[in-house]
């Protein structure tokens, strides 16, 4: 609505004669080059910013003088438009709600009494709708602070900057030297058991000196600490203290250090400890310092230091670019922005922020928005997936107030808001048809259905020359890297016992027929068991000379004869079924594809086309086509160079030491390759599976699908 | 003096501290409120209570009869005495409802019908009594009024207008005064006095506005202490002030509730005094000059509901329309305010629809009743636009007092209940909001009403045209006809129209509210036609003369429906009363506003088409009236609970300005 000159409630304030109450505070801070008066509450540390005009009014109440008689003094401008009687109604209102408001009228004490329950459950609402974030105050340390706060003072000036350099600076230069020592299967010192039992001895006391660290900041400069307490963040304790009427200093370096001071005094102690870690040896002392380390240096940059989270570098943030409550104020310049351009509202009344101003808000609050999404998405995951039930329920919740809450505001913006007065129905309309549009988009727009697989170039088996008996190479008959032609004999294998046991059998042959020429006549019963004799030993020697045959290898195709160290093999031995070379014929390479299980039931069920591209041409897109496809899965990969260590997608056992082995079952395809290439054989392959086009929202459906089963097995 | 223990016993009211013996403000979550409406809905098993409470009363009537007047009246003090200690049980009901109705019968020749019966008892279980029209609500009501009334409580009973209030009093005046009863009347240009002496009686017949203003009244002049502070003051020596007008919220028994609390409890009642502009009166005459210039679409904007606005090209005309204006002109707050009122005068309000002109000042008049709101003024700013706009003499501002919603007013009695003819539509929301269940009261005889089909017109001049064709075509037969319009326009507009065809009639609107009994007491002499807005709905009683009733009876046309069902039921109510028989029908046109803002575009173009001329429909069309005055009622009704809404957080927020000044 616009700014209207009349209050309907005028009635209600105008003979009052209130004043501020003797304990609220009142400091001049200057906010992007425009005065605002920041008013303190001493008692429950809440902080509220008035603009001149609101303070003029302020300034005037003193318990003699009736609003009426303020406002009129506060418009006695010829134009009588300094504030309105909407604008003096809201100060009070708010001044009251903050209990800084004392007026000539007995209180009711009733609506006082209402009040305090009304705020007590307003603290469990917030709990209930964030259970991830429970606060709960256990202390006033006020007086403590107070009392340590000289010995601590030097800290916070030019001394306790230049100690803090001294300390950081080396253990910068020393951490960048030590960095592979120190990030060295980080995640997997840090999950261990045994160090999350040290961890959580660490934890609280260096938190509890980040939160001292705010707490005597504040003290420096003269605030008030009022509350310390546990703040439970995923279950986990973490203490906290309430440094908000730091907001009253006029300085923003001064507020920005206090934000900042918890994140100095961790950075502080993980230099130190970095020192502790590279002199101290191996036990707990350095236990201790690594993790020190770690909580001070790595979880302090990423989760206090970023001010896209509401914690100290948001602060932080807020006070070096002077604009306090940046992410309501982001808030509501969007619903203002959406309200004038997406709703055509003529009387959304525009936030009043300065160009530059309109720039953070605009950039910040969807960036800060997603990655709190983001963030909470990994949290929902990570939590559901240690503890089923709770996790569960626990994810239910906040994918509630996540996304619930949201939607629900925005709708009761949609119905209610005054701002859109003039044109809900209109706003409605454009909402329905954007959401219409969106979920047409997801639910009726068939977009390409893909998956995407790796492969290697392969050969087909018979290609592969192996050796067919134990054996001692002994030299190629046929020059590798030439052409041969199917019969061609290409190696020979030397198998000294081969060729004794024949000597040996083909003499025990003879035997046999000596035996039996000596019996055929003489004895008939003993002829015909010698004969069997004879029989046995003739299919023995058959046997080895068989065997002794396969020492000597032919060419089972036409082809190049491909070997990888011809020189080196002469003398080695080989075992029946190893590797000797390739007779590689030109179209017979083939790609073989691990495709995961997720994938599979789609590349099985409709295929509607594959395409791959050689790693050494990724330019090039070939049609292909599956030429034969396992019916099992497997889970040993054709080759490691498919594994995540092997440069792949495909996480493997890390136990393995060949690279090999799955951790999940794969399932092998086998591709035929493009006619006009000439991949070299174990190039990779990028391949796609094309799947016809099915709407985004049922894909998107699938993959949700198979993430809920794979985490949480429902 | 007042004694309230039968109203208080068996149940756990909280009491508030003031000066008063009023309820404590409730203090209910929307949902607790929600879910007992929800609850409200469940349907009550008590048909056995109900027939063993029936049959205890009528056991106990010859008995009654029996009595000398003497011994009646001491048994009813006697009964009392149970009263008090165990509340308004069946049993004890039962005794003191065959006393009464003997007392009725012996006074006013009418004996309470049974259903009448159940009607008093729903009142003093505080539940509101739907009973169809023309059963008898008034009779019922004394039921309840007596039995409330001897036990000592202060009785009031609310009606919609001081006609009603008036009329009922005297009405029932000789049962009262042959229980021994007193009974005054608040009327409107009552001095303080009389109305203290008539708020002292047991009973009292006042409208529900000048029962609120009373109030009002009160609350200003007792200010903020509490009952003991005024006492202890007392007892210090401070003077006495004067005594309050009231003698409390004890019991109060709501005629035509639904009108009451739901209807006309939209906008909250306040009290103001008129202090002198302190703005220039040409400032009006310069805004409404200006906003006359102004052009539809280009400059401003006119929204569904009655409310217009400027456009960024119209703010830059007034800009430069004003730049040699000076003074409050220069502001662009104050001059947006000006002209966004001044198109509201111009544009939104119109005469004889919104308000007439009486004794050169502008009068507000009530749409739903069609009543003229004395001393009623729009917001700030308006009325004095209104005023320059018709060339009155502007009357300054209005400072407010002191404002109530009737939600907060009435939810203060003791005891509150009600009875009215059409509550099924707000039936939730009287729950909801009053913590009041309606329970529906069988018909005493069944209705002879019948509806003939509605005729639909394509225009609004065929309309008026068919009105006057089949009033004259009805009168004639000798039977006599009402015709309800919605706008004091219109009803002086079918006026001239009569005159024009030399048809005899009548007119009963705002203007004319001075001859309202003597209209309706000959209205249903045979061939009478009376037009009347809607102040003609609610409550009013057309006898028929035996020659009308012989003739077919009271035939009701309507000739614009309204957006809630229930003010066009209470017109057809008019006719077919008390087992008469009576016809009713409408006569519409589809330009009505109704449809324009109610009905969607696409209805309405089906409408037309089917529409060339007039054309009868029973069904059809009767269904999607129904359905677009279900659109019409919820949109109120939205917008009520969002009043409703703000308002409690408004006295939520505004904790330091004191109890009173809320």
């Amino acid at each position: 609505m616009s700014r209207s000159p009349f209050s309907p409630s005028w009635h209600s304030v105008a003979s009052l004669r209130p004043r501020l109450m003797p304990y609220a505070v009142v400091q001049r801070v200057v906010f992007r080059g425009k005065p605002w008066y920041v008013v303190q509450d001493q008692t429950g540390g809440r902080v509220y910013r008035l603009s001149t005009a609101a303070y003029a009014l302020i300034a005037g109440m003193d318990g003699h003088q009736t609003v009426q008689a303020l406002w009129e003094r506060a418009n006695t401008s010829d134009s009588r438009d300094a504030c309105t009687q909407p604008e003096v109604v809201d100060l009070l209102v708010q001044l009251h709600a903050a209990d800084l408001l004392q007026t000539d009228v007995a209180p009711d004490s009733g609506d006082a009494l209402d009040r305090h329950r009304r705020k007590r459950s307003e603290t469990l609402r917030q709990w209930l709708l964030n259970p991830m974030s429970l606060k709960l105050p256990l202390y006033n340390p006020d007086r403590l602070l107070t009392r340590l706060s000289p010995y601590v003072n030097w800290c916070f000036g030019t001394i306790g900057a230049l100690l803090w350099l001294i300390v950081m600076l080396p253990a910068l230069a020393l951490a960048a030297q030590h960095w592979s020592e120190l990030t060295h299967n980080l995640s997997d010192r840090v999950l261990s058991a045994s160090n999350l039992m040290v961890m959580l001895a660490v934890y609280p006391v260096v938190k509890l000196l980040h939160e001292l660290g705010h707490g005597f900041a504040v003290k420096r400069w003269g605030g008030a600490v009022r509350e310390l307490g546990l703040m439970f963040l995923i279950f986990a304790p973490v203490p906290y203290v309430e440094a908000s009427s730091s907001a009253a200093f006029p300085s923003k370096y001064k507020r920005a250090l206090v934000a900042a001071a918890g994140m100095l005094v961790e950075l502080f102690l993980a230099a130190l400890a970095l020192y502790v870690w590279l002199l101290a040896e191996p036990g707990v002392v350095r236990g201790v310092a690594f993790n020190v380390m770690v909580i001070g240096g790595v979880s302090t940059l990423l989760v206090n230091g970023n001010p896209l989270l509401r914690y100290d570098g948001y602060y932080i943030l807020s006070d070096l670019i002077e604009m306090p409550n940046l992410a309501q104020r982001g808030q509501a310049w969007w619903a203002w922005l959406i309200d004038r351009y997406a709703f055509g509202s003529t009387d959304a009344v525009k936030p009043d922020e300065s160009p530059a101003e309109q720039r953070w808000l605009f950039f910040y609050t969807p960036l800060a928005w997603c990655y709190r999404t983001f963030v909470t998405l990994s949290v929902i995951f990570l939590v559901a997936g240690k503890f089923f039930i709770v996790g569960v329920i626990m994810a239910c919740w906040s994918a509630f107030s996540l996304f619930v809450m949201p939607w629900r505001k925005g709708w009761k913006h949609l119905r209610q808001s005054a701002a859109l007065h003039r044109c809900r129905e209109q706003a409605i309309r454009r909402t329905a048809i954007a959401i219409g549009l969106v979920a047409a988009l997801l639910l009726f727009v068939p977009l390409p259905l893909r998956t995407h697989a790796e492969g290697v170039v392969w050969l087909p088996d018979h290609a592969m020359l192996h050796a067919r008996e134990n054996g001692f190479f002994n030299h190629w008959l046929s020059a590798p890297e030439q052409a041969i032609h199917h019969g061609d004999p290409l190696y020979l294998l030397d198998n000294p016992q081969l060729q004794a046991e024949l000597a040996v059998d083909q003499a025990k042959l003879e035997q046999a027929q000596a035996r039996y020429d000596a019996e055929q006549f003489t004895d008939p019963v003993k002829a015909g068991v010698s004969g069997r004799q004879l029989q046995e030993a003739r299919e023995v020697v058959e046997r080895a000379q068989t065997r002794a045959a396969r020492l000597a290898g032919q060419a089972e195709t036409d082809g190049h004869l491909i070997v990888a160290t011809a020189q080196d093999m002469p003398g080695r031995y080989y075992k029946k079924g190893d590797l000797l070379g390739y007779v590689l014929a030109r179209d017979e390479l083939m790609v073989r594809v691990v495709v995961q299980q997720d994938d599979i039931d789609l590349v099985h069920q409709r295929l509607h086309g594959v395409s791959l591209r050689l790693a050494d041409s990724l330019g090039n897109v070939y049609a292909s086509h599956v030429v034969r496809s396992f019916p099992g899965a497997v889970d040993e990969l054709p080759t490691a160079a498919l594994g995540l260590n092997g440069g792949g997608t495909i996480p493997t056992n890390p136990n393995d030491t060949n690279g090999v082995k799955a951790l999940q079952r794969v399932f092998v395809l086998d591709l035929a390759l493009p006619r006009d290439t000439s991949p070299s054989f174990g190039e990779r392959v990028h391949v796609r599976f094309e799947h016809g086009s099915e709407p985004l929202a049922f894909q998107m459906l699938r993959r949700l699908r198979q993430v809920f089963l794979s985490h949480f097995s429902v | 003096m007042s004694d309230v223990r039968a109203l208080l016993a068996g149940r756990s009211l909280k009491l508030g501290d003031g000066p008063y013996l009023e309820r404590l403000d409730a203090k209910r979550s929307p949902w607790e409120d929600r879910l007992r409406a929800w609850l409200g809905k469940l349907p009550r098993l008590d048909g056995y209570r109900t027939r063993r409470f029936l049959q205890a009363a009528s056991a106990r009537e010859p008995a009654a009869m029996a009595l000398r007047d003497a011994a009646l009246r001491a048994q009813l003090h006697e009964v009392t005495r149970h009263l008090l200690r165990e509340g308004f049980t069946d049993q004890r009901l039962a005794e003191v409802f065959a006393l009464i109705r003997e007392a009725s019968r012996r006074t006013l020749g009418m004996r309470h019908h049974d259903v009448q019966l159940l009607a008093g008892r729903a009142l003093l279980q505080g539940r509101l009594a739907e009973m169809a029209t023309g059963e008898g609500k008034t009779l019922a009501a004394t039921l309840a009024a007596c039995t409330a009334a001897v036990t000592g409580a202060a009785v009031h009973v609310v009606t919609v207008n001081d006609y009603l209030a008036e009329r009922d009093a005297e009405h029932n005046r000789p049962l009262f005064d042959f229980l021994e009863l007193s009974v005054g009347v608040v009327l409107q240009d009552m001095a303080v006095d009389k109305r203290r002496t008539a708020y002292a009686c047991n009973i009292t017949y006042v409208s529900n506005k000048e029962l609120t203003f009373d109030y009002l009244k009160d609350c200003i002049a007792m200010g903020e202490a509490s009952l003991t502070q005024q006492r202890l003051r007392l007892l210090a020596g401070a003077r006495s002030g004067e005594p309050p007008i009231l003698r409390g919220l004890h019991i109060a028994i709501i005629d035509e509730a639904d009108s009451v609390l739901i209807d006309e409890a939209s906008t909250p009642l306040i009290i103001s005094e008129t202090l002198p502009d302190d703005l220039d009166p040409s400032i009006y005459t310069q805004s409404i000059t200006l906003a006359r210039s102004l052009e539809l679409t280009t400059h401003y904007v006119k929204g569904q509901h009655r409310d217009i606005w400027l456009t960024p090209a119209g703010k830059q005309h007034v800009r430069d329309a004003t730049a040699d204006f000076g003074g409050l002109w220069r502001s662009s707050l104050w001059r947006d305010e000006f002209v966004q009122k001044a198109l509201s005068a111009v544009h939104c309000f119109q005469r004889d629809q919104h308000y007439i002109l009486a004794e050169d000042k502008v009068q507000i008049v009530d749409e739903s009743t069609g009543r003229v709101m004395p001393d009623r003024t729009w917001e700030r700013g308006l009325h004095q636009m209104i005023e320059s706009k018709e060339s009155c003499e502007i009357t300054g501002q209005r400072r407010t007092l002191a404002q109530i919603t009737y939600q907060r007013f009435f939810g203060r009695y003791l005891l509150l209940c009600g009875m009215t003819g059409t509550a099924q539509e707000v039936a939730t929301e009287v729950k909801q909001t009053y913590g009041l269940p309606v329970t529906r009261i069988p018909t005493h005889k069944p209705s002879r009403r019948h509806r003939l089909a509605d005729r639909i017109c394509n225009s609004s001049t065929e309309r008026w045209s068919e009105v006057v064709r089949r009033a004259a075509e009805i009168a004639a037969q000798g039977r006599s006809v009402l015709i309800g319009t919605r706008s004091v326009e219109a009803s002086e507009l079918l006026g001239q129209l009569l005159e024009r065809d030399g048809i005899e009639h009548t007119v009963l609107n705002a203007r004319q509210d001075k001859t309202e009994a003597d209209t309706v007491s000959v209205a249903g002499q045979p061939g009478r036609i009376t037009v009347a807005t809607n102040m003609a709905g609610r409550g009013t009683d057309i006898k028929l003369s035996a020659d009308v009733e012989s003739a077919g009876g009271l035939h009701v046309i309507l000739t614009e429906f309204h957006e809630s069902a229930r003010v066009d039921r209470q017109l057809f109510g008019r006719c077919a009363r008390q087992g008469d028989p009576g016809t009713t029908e409408a006569i519409v046109c589809i330009d009505d506003d109704l449809f324009h803002r109610f009905a969607p575009a696409l209805g309405r173009r089906v409408m037309r088409w089917l529409v060339t001329d007039i054309r009868q429909s029973r069904r059809w069309f009767r269904r999607w009236v129904t359905r677009v005055q279900d659109r019409a009622e919820r949109h109120y009704r939205r917008q009520r609970v969002e009043t409703l809404k703000r308002d409690s957080e408004w006295v939520k927020a505004l904790g330091f300005v004191g109890k009173t000044r809320k």
